[in-house]
């Protein structure tokens, strides 16, 4: 199918209209729990991930696609407003957009911000569209070697980007390997690590764990800050439109930062979060008056909000035509497919061209619908942040507890998530990142797997791995992330000496 | 925060006895307890609204299974 064909086809699935109410829940939730705190895409998608269960394929997938975009419009919102990122990766569109709302400028940020999401949003999705079939048709000759170096790759690029030292990193990649090895060996189907208890031989229920270190976690790191009402800044329809000048200088900003956050999003990594970052650094260095950074300046907006945008979108290309998750909001589609019994891969667009090309068709819409839930409606969300913020906490706890309980109405789930709560409260405290565990649990099944096909392949033999040049290559790449810290710091001590 | 752990730990081990209404409430009420911001009638209200109201939302509209209690059977 070309890509005309396959939008056709795909506008003609997104459009009916239980679809169409798939994506709209998904965008209308994925806003809201962008503006809260304490909640954020993946714990949401976690949360959801039961009841698509009812759903057909295509419509989990959109909706939960839908979260994961509309969270990062949300996100801007409540960074602009009140100086609160609802999500991790709008924690830049804080720094100016917070300080143009106190120039008054609120308005224009609200709408630079929610113009640059759109934009890059769908300059994202044609990306999406034209890269992920092309990439898979190139992976239809993967077989397990490759497709164990591309997951080792991603959970590695993952722990040597997201931040902290790599150990760190590493620790919590293992922590979350180890908890992939309880349940059935996917080989000899023996149960290992299950302690007897016949419920764990389908392994740890993955919806708990994410919701454990994504929301509960959560909850208890915002409750120890929590105060009285955040004030907000009030914003009247009339002010959402930017000046000319305005225009003029964010506009750039917001194609530089869709390139540079789709770019970010192909490779492994938290990439809405430092797309933002690196999209912020590259404004304030193109710009005529880099002074203006941190005072309010609208490239600040518009560059990095464009810019995670646009990387929720290049991160769902490997998962869509590779079926390895980079990201943990990714791994959470993943898992969505997987329940469904829906083979992630590199066939999937040839044999669910439905879920492929319905999804992509929905997130033009989606962006759409957005935009508009986003721009005139802004004082909704506005509206919502008043609800006091020990409710809502609250209500995020019990929502959590519900969850994890009605999967499978037991009591073991629950305590899995009070359990990894705990952990990702004490990970976050001493500032780990949590996301390769997540990563580590949905890959650690395709990791081992991959492996012992391909040893099997090989007579056992795991020069395998090397001999065959894709996997090759990616190891090698793989060599290289590991040697950069200490390449680095050769190349640190030598230049003083040079001088 | 202890608080709040210690709260999701008792509602866990009380869930099959006491059912999910009154677990709830006394969750929900610890937990606007440990964060602060309402007064003390209006965490009573909020916290058995929640409870008992969930528990209607989810087993009546939603058809989910939440424990009843078996003190209450």
């Amino acid at each position: 199918m070309n890509p005309i064909e396959g939008l056709f086809y795909g506008f003609s699935l997104s459009l009916i209209p239980t679809n169409l109410f798939a994506v709209f829940i998904g965008v209308l939730v994925g806003t809201l729990i962008g503006v809260l705190p304490g909640i954020g895409p993946v714990g949401t998608m976690a949360l959801l991930l039961p009841i698509t269960l009812k759903m057909r394929p295509e419509a989990a997938l959109i909706m939960l696609a839908g979260i994961y975009y509309g969270a990062m419009y949300g996100g801007s919102t409540t960074s602009i407003l009140v100086n609160v990122p609802g999500e991790a990766a709008s924690v830049v569109t804080a720094m100016d957009g917070y300080q143009m709302a106190k120039k008054g400028r609120a308005g224009a940020a609200l709408a630079v911000a929610a113009v640059g999401s759109f934009i890059a949003g769908t300059l994202g999705v044609i990306g999406l569209m034209l890269f992920a079939p092309t990439l898979a048709k190139f992976a239809l000759s993967f077989g397990p070697p490759e497709f164990f170096a591309i997951a080792l790759l991603g959970l590695f690029a993952l722990s040597q980007l997201s931040g902290g030292s790599l150990w760190q990193s590493l620790l919590v990649l293992a922590l979350g390997l180890v908890l992939a090895t309880i349940g059935m060996d996917p080989v000899s189907s023996l149960p290992r690590y299950t302690f007897g208890l016949t419920q764990l031989t389908q392994g740890i229920e993955l919806v708990p764990v994410v919701m454990g270190l994504y929301g509960i976690a959560e909850v208890l790191f915002v409750a120890e800050q929590a105060g009285g009402l955040p004030r907000i800044t009030r914003v009247r329809f009339h002010e959402l439109f930017p000046s000319l000048s305005e225009w003029r200088r964010a506009l750039p900003a917001v194609f530089r930062g869709t390139g540079v956050g789709f770019f970010w999003g192909l490779i492994p990594g938290p990439s809405p979060i430092l797309s933002a970052f690196t999209s912020y650094k590259l404004e304030k260095r193109v710009s005529k008056h880099p002074d203006e950074f941190g005072q309010g300046a609208i490239e600040g907006v518009a560059g990095p909000e464009s810019a995670n945008n646009a990387a929720t979108e290049g991160a769902m290309v490997p998962m869509l035509s590779l079926g390895v998750p980079f990201t943990p909001g990714t791994a959470m589609l993943l898992a969505a497919l997987m329940i469904q019994g829906v083979q992630p891969g590199p066939l999937l667009i040839a044999e669910h061209p439905e879920v492929f090309w319905g999804v992509i068709a929905s997130m033009y819409i989606g962006n759409v619908m957005l935009l508009i839930l986003n721009l005139p409606m802004v004082g909704i969300w506005v509206k919502i942040l008043q609800i006091p913020q020990s409710v809502l906490l609250a209500l995020i706890i019990l929502l959590t507890l519900l969850g994890a309980y009605t999967i499978n109405n037991s009591l073991l789930d629950l305590g899995v998530l009070l359990v990894m709560g705990i952990v990702g409260y004490i990970l976050r405290k001493v500032q780990f990142d949590i996301s390769p565990m997540v990563l580590a649990l949905v890959l650690g099944p395709m990791l081992e797997t991959t492996f012992r096909q391909s040893l099997f392949l090989n007579r056992g033999d795991p020069l395998i791995f090397i001999e065959r040049p894709i996997s090759g290559f990616l190891l090698g790449v793989l060599l290289f992330f590991f040697l950069l810290p200490l390449i680095r710091r050769v190349v640190a001590k030598r230049r003083p000496q040079n001088l | 925060m202890a608080a709040i752990l210690v709260a999701i730990l008792a509602y866990i081990l009380l869930l099959p006895y006491v059912g999910h209404s009154i677990a709830a409430t006394l969750l929900i009420l610890v937990a606007l307890q440990a964060i602060g911001g309402q007064r003390w009638p209006m965490k009573i209200v909020l916290s058995v609204a929640i409870g008992f109201g969930s528990y209607y939302l989810f087993n009546t509209l939603l058809g989910t299974t939440l424990p009843r209690g078996i003190w209450f059977e």
